[in-house]
This record gives structure tokens, C-alpha cells and sequence, in this order.
């Protein structure tokens, strides 16, 4: 019984991990250019940018999801985006506003005399950003960037509202059967993963601890 | 000719006109002290002249050249050091002439071990900055700016961050680049050293060049009222320290 439940979990778990790992491929470089677009010059485009940041960051994951899995077929009756699909897009964009605000935060933390160093040296803004500026950022938004991930970690589990067979949903299915335990038992799933992250999370900080003035 | 030549310059920050028609020049190897009360608009001509703030109107000629966008003419060392966090002292000081291409990468290796040997710091060439005292870390930004060979070095008040026990170093080694000819502008308080360091002394107040002249000129025989009442008060601080 426990090998059959823990395989069924397994495959759960399987899927928690691709709707984990894609949305961060996805949202930490979309992330990059929504910031971009929150500090632009050009109100116009900032202004637009940083409303749709506030919107996708001031309603719940759940409804970007529900909204973006059968939006498309119920508003403009076109094929929308298989589940799946749907949960990578929810959870990326969602995903990468959130950064976006991390590592606009961990930008302007930057002392000014830093670019005015490298300015007086006569490094080329490029330069100053890529030689000078880039290493600080990654060292300001590593802590809660750490963060982040454990909560999406534990968000995966909103893709059941779409019928994605992930661990928590593959627990739940026990509870038809009259079983309890296996539904906690995904919860060892989650420590495990949130645990391996927050040691590879201090690690790095670790690594960087080096940085600073 | 003097090495460089400040015609007439000007800047306003909105309603605020914080430099007024400041101009004067420096010869060659000359070591030109600037002193005034804060807000005087010291930091701003030192920042002017370095290409950080664009000023109204004016000119600044280094060499008969204007200074705009050349990266030879000024070099300037920080308050706050602004040291590069993520880099040894050794490669703070090679990251700008590599990225500028000053020399191969062993030439520019080599100038930059001598210019930290020169500012006392041999030993600390592979230290981030975190792991340098506040003195060794302004020693390591004037060996940064040093690597550019700026043909003017600019020092903006570099011990006033500085606990009392470390500015003594950091004030030798302008001291020591003084007597390899360099030529330099300090914005400093520190009384004792301006006269000791000066060739120039220039008093700046609300944005206008009130008096310059010597250090004897200037300490000894000041002929405007402002400079006279100015020295006083920082003499009667300096002495209370
Ligand atoms: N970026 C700025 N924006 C607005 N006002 C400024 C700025 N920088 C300096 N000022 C003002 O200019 C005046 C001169 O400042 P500063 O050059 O720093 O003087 P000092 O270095 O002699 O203390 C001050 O009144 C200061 O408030
Ligand atoms: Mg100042």
C-alpha cells in the first residue's frame, strides 16, 4: 500500500516539479524585462507597465489561472491553451512581476557612487552595469528571491483548480478511498523541496557575503 | 600656459544657483586647496569638472582642450571611497584601465601591484574591501584613480569619512603624490594639512571664489572680510580638537 501510494505521489510530484522549474525559466528572465519596462524613461510605457504589475500582484494567482485557462475560448471564442500550457503562463507572468519589483528594489538599492565611480573612470554605462552594478544586484535580491520560490513551491498546488494531476491533487484522490494519511504525506514532498532550496539559497548568499561596502 | 583653465562657470540646481561665474586656473605640478563652509558649492565644481554634473555655462580647458568626455584629463577620489564591492583592491584598481585597454593585461597588472605598493598597501592586494579599514580603502580608491593616469586628481574632503586615528595615513599619501609633482585639487577641513599640502588656496563661498591666493596670502594676510571671519571660526574648531 505505502509503495503504491508513494509511487502515485511520485508522479504528482513529478508534475509539481516541471510547473516549478518552468515557471522559473520562464519569469526570472520575464521578470528582467517587465522591471525594465516598470523604470523606463517613457511614462507612457512605465505607467502601463507598472498597472499591470500592480493588477497581476493585487488579485489572487487563482483567478489569473482560472481566467487565463478559459478566458481565451469563453471571451473570444478561440482555442485557448491546454491546461498545462495555462498553468506555465499563469504561473510566469504572475510569477515575473513579482521579480520585476524584487529586482527593482535591488537596483535603486545601489549607492549612486557606484555608477559615479565607474563614470569617473570612464567606463561606458554598459560597462559600469555589467562589470560593476549586475554582481550587487544578484547579491540584494538572493534573499528574497529565496523566498519567492519557497511560496511558489507551495503555489504549485493551485494548478488542481484546473484538474493538473500535481502531488497535492494525486493526495487528495485518496481521500476517496477512505485514506487520510497520503494527503499529509505530500506535505513531506513539500519540506523536502522547500528544504533542499533554502540550503542552496544560503549557499549562495554564502558565497556572496564577500560584497559589501 | 597653465595646465587647466575654468572660465567663467555656472550652475543652478533649479531656483538655486550654486557656482557663480568661477573661474581660475592651475599650473602644472601646482596643488590647489579648496576650503569654505559647507554648501558652499566645493563638491559641485569638483563634480563639474569630473563630468558628474553638466554645468549651465562655462568652460573647463585641460590643456588648451575642453575636458568634456575625456577620460585622461580628471580623476577624482570619493568621500565615501565608493570602492567596488565585488572586487579585490588589486582588480579595482585593473578593472578600468582593462576595460579601457591602457596596456596588455600583465603591463596593467604591473602598474596597478606598483601604484598599491606606493600607497602602503603590498600587502592587501588580494583583499575585497570589506576586509580594509576605512584609511585602506581611500588608499586603494586614489591608487584606482591613479591607474587611468588622470593628468589632474581630485580629492573630495577624502579623510572626512574617516575615523581620526586613519586620516593620518591617507593624508600622507597625498602628501607623498605632492612631492612626485602631481598636480591635484583637495576639498579638505583639515586646516593643518591645507597649508601644508597647498601651493593654492582657494576659499569658496555661496558659489563664488571669494579669495585666492598662497597659503601664507591666504592664513596669514586674508584680505576679504568673509575669508577672515571663515578662518577664525575653523580655527577656533580645529584647536578644540
Ligand atoms: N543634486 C543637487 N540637487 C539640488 N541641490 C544640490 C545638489 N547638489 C548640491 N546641491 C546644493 O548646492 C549647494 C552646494 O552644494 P555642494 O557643492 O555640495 O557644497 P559643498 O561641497 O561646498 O558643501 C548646496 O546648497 C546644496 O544643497
Ligand atoms: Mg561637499
Amino acid at each position: 500500500m505505502f509503495a503504491t501510494v508513494t509511487l502515485e505521489l511520485l508522479k504528482g510530484f513529478v508534475e509539481t516539479l516541471k510547473i516549478f522549474l518552468l515557471t522559473v525559466g520562464f519569469s526570472v528572465p520575464l521578470g528582467v524585462v517587465i522591471c525594465m519596462g516598470s523604470m523606463h524613461r517613457f511614462t507612457p510605457l512605465r505607467v502601463l507597465v507598472r498597472g499591470l504589475v500592480w493588477v497581476i500582484r493585487g488579485t489572487p494567482l487563482m483567478l489569473q489561472l482560472i481566467l487565463i485557462f478559459y478566458g481565451p475560448s469563453l471571451l473570444f471564442e478561440v482555442q485557448g491553451f491546454d491546461r498545462f500550457t495555462a498553468v506555465i503562463v499563469a504561473f510566469s507572468l504572475n510569477y515575473a512581476c513579482y521579480f520585476s519589483e524584487i529586482y527593482r528594489g535591488g537596483y535603486s538599492s545601489i549607492p549612486v557612487g557606484q555608477f559615479e565611480a565607474g563614470r569617473v573612470l570612464g567606463m561606458s554605462k554598459t560597462q559600469i552595469f555589467f562589470r560593476v552594478i549586475l554582481v550587487q544586484v544578484v547579491k540584494n535580491v538572493l534573499a528574497p528571491m529565496g523566498n519567492e520560490f519557497i511560496t511558489l513551491v507551495k503555489d504549485t498546488a493551485l494548478s488542481r483548480t484546473i484538474a493538473i494531476y500535481e502531488v497535492t491533487y494525486m493526495g487528495q484522490s485518496f481521500i476517496k478511498k477512505g485514506l487520510l494519511w497520503p494527503l499529509l504525506f505530500t506535505g513531506v514532498f513539500y519540506l523536502l523541496f522547500s528544504g533542499v532550496l533554502t540550503v542552496l539559497f544560503s549557499k549562495l548568499e554564502k558565497k556572496l557575503s564577500y560584497i559589501r561596502s | 600656459m597653465a595646465l587647466l583653465e575654468v572660465r567663467n562657470l555656472e550652475k543652478s540646481f533649479g531656483e538655486t544657483k550654486v557656482l557663480k561665474q568661477v573661474s581660475f586656473s592651475l599650473e602644472q605640478g601646482q596643488v590647489l586647496v579648496i576650503i569654505g563652509s559647507s554648501g558652499g558649492g566645493k563638491t559641485t565644481l569638483l563634480r563639474s569638472l569630473n563630468g558628474l554634473e553638466t554645468p549651465d555655462s562655462g568652460e573647463i580647458l585641460v590643456g588648451g582642450i575642453p575636458a568634456k568626455g575625456r577620460s585622461d584629463a580628471f580623476g577624482l577620489v570619493f568621500q565615501n571611497y565608493n570602492l567596488f564591492p565585488q572586487y579585490t583592491a588589486l582588480q579595482n584598481v585593473t578593472l578600468a584601465p582593462t576595460l579601457k585597454k591602457k596596456g596588455t593585461k600583465a603591463e596593467i597588472r604591473q602598474q596597478a601591484t606598483e601604484l598599491l605598493n606606493r600607497v602602503g598597501l603590498s600587502d592587501k592586494v588580494d583583499h575585497y574591501p570589506s576586509q580594509l579599514s576605512g584609511g585602506q580603502q581611500q588608499r586603494v580608491a586614489i591608487a584606482r584613480a591613479l591607474a587611468m593616469q588622470p593628468q589632474i586628481l581630485c580629492f573630495d574632503e577624502p579623510t572626512s569619512a574617516l575615523d581620526p586615528e586613519l586620516t593620518e595615513e591617507v593624508l600622507q599619501t597625498i602628501l607623498d603624490l605632492r612631492k612626485e609633482g602631481r598636480t591635484m585639487i583637495v576639498v579638505t577641513h583639515e586646516m593643518g594639512f591645507a597649508k601644508s599640502v597647498a601651493d593654492v588656496i582657494m576659499y569658496i563661498a555661496d558659489g563664488v571664489i571669494e579669495e585666492m591666493g598662497t597659503p601664507e596670502q591666504l592664513f596669514d594676510h586674508p584680505e576679504s572680510e568673509k575669508t577672515r571671519s571663515f578662518l577664525q571660526h575653523a580655527k577656533v574648531e580645529w584647536e578644540a580638537m
